[in-house]
Protein backbone atom coordinates (compact mmCIF):
# COMPACT_ATOMS: atom_id res chain seq x y z
CA UNK A 1 0.00 0.00 0.00
CA UNK A 2 0.72 3.59 -0.41
CA UNK A 3 0.07 6.99 1.42
CA UNK A 4 -1.45 8.88 -1.21
CA UNK A 5 -3.59 12.91 -0.84
CA UNK A 6 -6.98 12.89 -2.51
CA UNK A 7 -6.20 15.62 -5.41
CA UNK A 8 -9.22 15.56 -7.39
CA UNK A 9 -12.08 13.53 -8.44
CA UNK A 10 -13.31 12.30 -12.15
CA UNK A 11 -16.54 12.65 -13.88
CA UNK A 12 -17.16 9.72 -16.34
CA UNK A 13 -20.63 9.03 -17.81
CA UNK A 14 -19.28 6.46 -20.07
CA UNK A 15 -17.85 3.72 -18.17
CA UNK A 16 -17.64 -0.49 -17.06
CA UNK A 17 -20.79 -1.26 -15.34
CA UNK A 18 -18.62 -2.08 -12.75
CA UNK A 19 -17.36 1.19 -11.62
CA UNK A 20 -21.28 2.90 -11.31
CA UNK A 21 -22.21 3.97 -8.05
CA UNK A 22 -18.61 4.73 -6.81
CA UNK A 23 -16.46 7.75 -6.58
CA UNK A 24 -13.70 8.06 -8.89
CA UNK A 25 -10.74 10.00 -7.12
CA UNK A 26 -7.52 11.40 -8.47
CA UNK A 27 -4.69 10.15 -5.25
CA UNK A 28 -1.37 11.39 -5.75
CA UNK A 29 0.87 9.23 -4.34
CA UNK A 30 3.59 10.64 -1.50
CA UNK A 31 7.21 10.50 -0.59
CA UNK A 32 7.19 9.80 3.24
CA UNK A 33 8.47 13.52 3.41
CA UNK A 34 5.44 14.77 1.49
CA UNK A 35 6.53 15.27 -1.77
CA UNK A 36 4.99 13.85 -4.91
CA UNK A 37 5.70 10.39 -5.65
CA UNK A 38 5.69 10.01 -9.35
CA UNK A 39 2.12 10.50 -11.04
CA UNK A 40 -1.43 10.61 -9.94
CA UNK A 41 -3.49 8.32 -10.28
CA UNK A 42 -7.84 7.23 -10.74
CA UNK A 43 -8.55 5.10 -8.05
CA UNK A 44 -12.12 3.61 -6.94
CA UNK A 45 -13.70 4.93 -3.34
CA UNK A 46 -14.20 2.27 -0.42
CA UNK A 47 -13.89 4.79 2.73
CA UNK A 48 -15.74 8.01 1.27
CA UNK A 49 -12.54 10.10 1.59
CA UNK A 50 -12.50 14.05 0.51
CA UNK A 51 -10.28 16.54 -1.66
CA UNK A 52 -7.63 16.94 0.57
CA UNK A 53 -7.76 13.83 2.38
CA UNK A 54 -4.14 11.59 2.95
CA UNK A 55 -5.64 8.43 2.28
CA UNK A 56 -4.31 4.93 1.99
CA UNK A 57 -4.27 3.16 -1.28
CA UNK A 58 -3.94 -0.54 -2.43
CA UNK A 59 -2.38 -1.26 -5.81
CA UNK A 60 -3.23 -4.61 -6.25
CA UNK A 61 -6.26 -6.00 -8.41
CA UNK A 62 -8.44 -8.17 -6.14
CA UNK A 63 -7.83 -6.20 -3.22
CA UNK A 64 -9.03 -2.93 -4.81
CA UNK A 65 -11.87 -4.79 -6.34
CA UNK A 66 -13.13 -6.93 -3.05
CA UNK A 67 -12.87 -3.22 -1.24
CA UNK A 68 -15.22 -1.90 -3.35
CA UNK A 69 -17.77 -5.30 -3.30
CA UNK A 70 -16.83 -5.64 -7.51
CA UNK A 71 -15.49 -9.07 -7.52
CA UNK A 72 -14.34 -9.85 -11.36
CA UNK A 73 -14.14 -6.33 -12.38
CA UNK A 74 -11.57 -3.86 -14.10
CA UNK A 75 -10.63 -2.17 -11.37
CA UNK A 76 -6.84 -2.01 -9.63
CA UNK A 77 -6.89 0.66 -7.73
CA UNK A 78 -8.39 1.65 -4.36
CA UNK A 79 -8.52 3.83 -1.26
CA UNK A 80 -8.90 1.56 1.24
CA UNK A 81 -8.29 3.83 4.26
CA UNK A 82 -8.21 7.38 5.55
CA UNK A 83 -5.06 8.23 6.98
CA UNK A 84 -4.92 9.85 10.89
CA UNK A 85 -1.62 10.02 11.79
CA UNK A 86 1.81 8.66 10.03
CA UNK A 87 4.50 8.11 12.73
CA UNK A 88 7.70 8.22 11.64
CA UNK A 89 10.46 10.56 11.63
CA UNK A 90 10.68 13.34 8.66
CA UNK A 91 6.76 12.88 7.52
CA UNK A 92 4.43 15.77 8.77
CA UNK A 93 2.62 13.90 11.96
CA UNK A 94 -0.33 14.31 13.49
CA UNK A 95 -2.76 16.19 11.23
CA UNK A 96 -5.10 14.82 9.31
CA UNK A 97 -5.89 16.96 7.33
CA UNK A 98 -2.20 18.57 7.17
CA UNK A 99 -0.59 19.45 3.49
CA UNK A 100 2.39 17.20 4.23
CA UNK A 101 4.70 19.94 3.36
CA UNK A 102 4.40 22.08 7.71
CA UNK A 103 7.84 21.22 8.58
CA UNK A 104 10.99 20.99 7.07
CA UNK A 105 12.04 16.63 7.41
CA UNK A 106 15.28 16.29 9.64
CA UNK A 107 16.10 13.08 7.44
CA UNK A 108 14.31 13.13 4.34
CA UNK A 109 14.03 9.33 3.25
CA UNK A 110 15.19 8.51 0.06
CA UNK A 111 18.07 10.99 -0.43
CA UNK A 112 20.09 7.45 0.28
CA UNK A 113 22.02 8.91 3.19
CA UNK A 114 22.43 6.42 6.04
CA UNK A 115 19.68 6.74 8.82
CA UNK A 116 22.39 5.48 11.84
CA UNK A 117 19.90 2.43 12.43
CA UNK A 118 21.53 -0.14 14.15
CA UNK A 119 22.81 -2.20 10.78
CA UNK A 120 22.05 -6.10 10.04
CA UNK A 121 25.01 -8.43 10.60
CA UNK A 122 26.26 -8.96 7.44
CA UNK A 123 28.84 -11.94 7.17
CA UNK A 124 30.89 -11.68 4.12
CA UNK A 125 32.15 -15.10 3.05
CA UNK A 126 35.47 -15.12 0.57
CA UNK A 127 34.51 -16.33 -2.83
CA UNK A 128 35.68 -20.23 -3.67
CA UNK A 129 38.04 -21.56 -6.25
CA UNK A 130 35.81 -23.61 -8.54
CA UNK A 131 36.77 -27.58 -8.48
CA UNK A 132 38.09 -28.90 -11.36
CA UNK A 133 35.02 -31.81 -13.08
CA UNK A 134 36.05 -35.21 -12.65
CA UNK B 1 10.48 -10.23 -1.67
CA UNK B 2 12.42 -7.70 -0.67
CA UNK B 3 14.37 -6.71 2.34
CA UNK B 4 13.22 -3.28 4.35
CA UNK B 5 13.47 -1.86 7.40
CA UNK B 6 11.03 -0.80 10.27
CA UNK B 7 10.68 2.56 9.90
CA UNK B 8 6.81 4.08 10.94
CA UNK B 9 3.86 3.12 11.52
CA UNK B 10 -0.09 4.38 9.85
CA UNK B 11 -2.97 5.05 11.69
CA UNK B 12 -6.36 4.66 9.88
CA UNK B 13 -9.45 4.95 12.01
CA UNK B 14 -11.81 5.03 8.62
CA UNK B 15 -11.03 1.99 6.35
CA UNK B 16 -12.45 -1.28 4.95
CA UNK B 17 -13.60 -3.46 7.90
CA UNK B 18 -11.22 -6.36 6.83
CA UNK B 19 -8.15 -4.42 7.93
CA UNK B 20 -9.53 -3.64 11.31
CA UNK B 21 -6.58 -5.12 13.78
CA UNK B 22 -4.33 -4.84 11.30
CA UNK B 23 -1.05 -3.39 12.53
CA UNK B 24 0.53 -0.84 9.58
CA UNK B 25 4.07 -0.47 8.81
CA UNK B 26 5.88 1.73 6.88
CA UNK B 27 8.70 -0.46 5.54
CA UNK B 28 11.91 1.74 3.79
CA UNK B 29 13.79 -0.95 1.21
CA UNK B 30 17.39 -1.57 1.99
CA UNK B 31 20.11 -3.67 -0.27
CA UNK B 32 21.27 -6.73 1.16
CA UNK B 33 24.85 -4.99 2.92
CA UNK B 34 21.68 -2.66 4.83
CA UNK B 35 21.85 0.12 2.97
CA UNK B 36 18.85 2.14 2.71
CA UNK B 37 16.80 2.18 -1.00
CA UNK B 38 14.90 5.16 -1.80
CA UNK B 39 11.10 4.86 -1.97
CA UNK B 40 9.00 3.02 0.66
CA UNK B 41 5.94 1.03 1.46
CA UNK B 42 3.06 0.14 3.39
CA UNK B 43 2.73 -3.31 4.41
CA UNK B 44 0.52 -5.69 6.99
CA UNK B 45 2.38 -7.00 9.71
CA UNK B 46 1.96 -10.92 10.13
CA UNK B 47 5.05 -11.48 12.06
CA UNK B 48 4.87 -9.20 15.04
CA UNK B 49 7.64 -6.80 14.00
CA UNK B 50 9.12 -3.90 15.45
CA UNK B 51 10.13 -0.44 14.59
CA UNK B 52 13.96 -0.56 13.37
CA UNK B 53 14.08 -4.59 12.85
CA UNK B 54 15.09 -5.37 9.33
CA UNK B 55 12.72 -7.42 7.83
CA UNK B 56 11.20 -9.77 4.69
CA UNK B 57 8.20 -8.24 2.86
CA UNK B 58 6.08 -9.78 0.39
CA UNK B 59 3.79 -7.93 -2.28
CA UNK B 60 1.44 -7.93 -5.11
CA UNK B 61 -1.02 -10.54 -4.90
CA UNK B 62 1.12 -13.13 -3.26
CA UNK B 63 0.78 -10.81 -0.01
CA UNK B 64 -2.45 -12.56 0.32
CA UNK B 65 -0.81 -15.31 1.20
CA UNK B 66 0.73 -14.24 4.26
CA UNK B 67 -0.69 -15.98 7.49
CA UNK B 68 -4.08 -14.28 8.00
CA UNK B 69 -4.13 -11.81 4.61
CA UNK B 70 -6.70 -14.50 2.60
CA UNK B 71 -9.70 -12.04 2.28
CA UNK B 72 -7.63 -9.00 2.98
CA UNK B 73 -7.58 -6.25 0.67
CA UNK B 74 -3.38 -5.95 0.98
CA UNK B 75 -1.01 -5.32 -1.42
CA UNK B 76 2.18 -5.88 0.74
CA UNK B 77 2.72 -8.11 3.63
CA UNK B 78 5.67 -8.58 6.48
CA UNK B 79 6.45 -12.15 6.38
CA UNK B 80 10.02 -12.62 8.19
CA UNK B 81 12.36 -11.09 10.42
CA UNK B 82 15.86 -11.16 9.54
CA UNK B 83 18.59 -11.81 12.07
CA UNK B 84 21.14 -12.00 9.73
CA UNK B 85 22.37 -11.64 6.08
CA UNK B 86 24.73 -13.70 4.43
CA UNK B 87 26.81 -11.91 1.66
CA UNK B 88 29.42 -13.83 -1.03
CA UNK B 89 31.72 -11.63 -1.71
CA UNK B 90 33.22 -11.70 -5.58
CA UNK B 91 35.42 -14.47 -6.38
CA UNK B 92 38.71 -13.58 -6.60
CA UNK B 93 40.56 -14.12 -9.91
CA UNK C 1 -6.28 2.95 -12.92
CA UNK C 2 -4.33 5.40 -15.44
CA UNK C 3 -5.62 8.94 -17.38
CA UNK C 4 -4.58 8.86 -20.61
CA UNK C 5 -5.60 10.15 -24.27
CA UNK C 6 -6.33 8.50 -27.36
CA UNK C 7 -4.37 9.45 -29.53
CA UNK C 8 -4.78 6.50 -32.54
CA UNK C 9 -5.40 2.89 -33.32
CA UNK C 10 -3.89 -0.53 -34.12
CA UNK C 11 -5.42 -3.09 -37.35
CA UNK C 12 -3.81 -6.30 -37.13
CA UNK C 13 -5.03 -9.15 -39.03
CA UNK C 14 -2.53 -11.72 -37.90
CA UNK C 15 -3.42 -12.24 -34.41
CA UNK C 16 -4.52 -13.87 -31.23
CA UNK C 17 -8.06 -14.98 -32.20
CA UNK C 18 -9.31 -14.20 -28.57
CA UNK C 19 -8.32 -10.58 -29.58
CA UNK C 20 -10.14 -10.38 -32.98
CA UNK C 21 -13.15 -8.26 -32.58
CA UNK C 22 -11.37 -5.97 -30.24
CA UNK C 23 -10.54 -2.56 -31.04
CA UNK C 24 -6.81 -1.57 -30.21
CA UNK C 25 -6.55 2.20 -29.17
CA UNK C 26 -3.13 3.84 -28.57
CA UNK C 27 -3.33 6.23 -25.05
CA UNK C 28 -0.68 8.33 -24.20
CA UNK C 29 -0.98 8.18 -20.58
CA UNK C 30 -1.10 12.19 -19.22
CA UNK C 31 -1.08 13.67 -15.41
CA UNK C 32 -4.69 15.61 -14.61
CA UNK C 33 -2.49 18.18 -15.26
CA UNK C 34 -2.90 16.82 -19.37
CA UNK C 35 0.46 16.83 -19.43
CA UNK C 36 2.27 13.72 -21.09
CA UNK C 37 3.76 11.34 -19.15
CA UNK C 38 5.01 8.08 -20.04
CA UNK C 39 5.38 5.78 -23.35
CA UNK C 40 2.39 5.83 -25.55
CA UNK C 41 0.87 1.61 -25.40
CA UNK C 42 -1.75 -0.56 -27.53
CA UNK C 43 -5.23 -1.43 -25.06
CA UNK C 44 -7.93 -3.04 -25.75
CA UNK C 45 -10.98 -0.68 -25.37
CA UNK C 46 -14.38 -1.77 -22.88
CA UNK C 47 -16.26 1.54 -23.74
CA UNK C 48 -16.54 2.70 -27.27
CA UNK C 49 -13.70 5.81 -26.53
CA UNK C 50 -12.98 7.41 -29.67
CA UNK C 51 -9.56 9.59 -30.73
CA UNK C 52 -8.41 12.45 -28.52
CA UNK C 53 -11.04 11.61 -25.85
CA UNK C 54 -9.37 11.51 -22.51
CA UNK C 55 -10.03 7.99 -20.84
CA UNK C 56 -8.74 6.20 -17.99
CA UNK C 57 -7.50 2.70 -18.18
CA UNK C 58 -6.46 -0.45 -15.72
CA UNK C 59 -3.55 -2.71 -16.02
CA UNK C 60 -3.03 -6.08 -14.66
CA UNK C 61 -5.00 -9.34 -15.12
CA UNK C 62 -7.96 -6.79 -14.20
CA UNK C 63 -8.10 -5.61 -17.71
CA UNK C 64 -9.31 -9.12 -19.44
CA UNK C 65 -11.98 -8.96 -17.08
CA UNK C 66 -14.59 -6.63 -18.87
CA UNK C 67 -14.54 -9.25 -21.96
CA UNK C 68 -15.26 -12.51 -19.90
CA UNK C 69 -16.34 -15.13 -20.55
CA UNK C 70 -13.63 -15.03 -23.30
CA UNK C 71 -10.07 -14.93 -21.76
CA UNK C 72 -9.22 -11.97 -23.92
CA UNK C 73 -4.89 -11.80 -23.63
CA UNK C 74 -4.91 -7.85 -22.72
CA UNK C 75 -2.99 -6.42 -19.58
CA UNK C 76 -4.08 -2.57 -20.12
CA UNK C 77 -7.83 -1.65 -20.97
CA UNK C 78 -10.21 1.57 -21.31
CA UNK C 79 -12.45 1.48 -18.84
CA UNK C 80 -13.97 5.04 -18.87
CA UNK C 81 -14.04 8.02 -20.60
CA UNK C 82 -14.16 10.93 -18.69
CA UNK C 83 -16.37 13.52 -18.66
CA UNK C 84 -14.49 16.53 -16.56
CA UNK C 85 -11.79 16.39 -14.25
CA UNK C 86 -12.08 18.49 -10.64
CA UNK C 87 -8.26 18.75 -9.27
CA UNK C 88 -6.96 20.84 -6.54
CA UNK C 89 -3.36 19.97 -5.29
CA UNK C 90 -2.83 22.35 -2.09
Amino acid sequence: MLIGRVIGEVVATQKHASHVGRKALIVQPLQLDGSDRGDAVVALDAVDAGVGDRVLLVTEGYSAMTSVGRPQSPIDMAVIGVIDIVDCPGFGNGSAAGTGSASAPELPLGSGEKLGLPAVAVEKKPGRKSKPHQ
Amino acid sequence: MILARVVGTVVATRKDPRLEGCKLLILQPVSPDGVPESGYVISVDTVGAGSSETVIAVSGSSARMAEGCKDKPVDSAIVGIVDTVSVNSPRSK
Amino acid sequence: MYLGRVVGCVWATEKDPRLTGQRLLIVQPVTPEMRDTGKRMVVTDATGAGAGELVYWCKGKEASFPFLPTEVPTDTTVVAIVDSLHVKRT
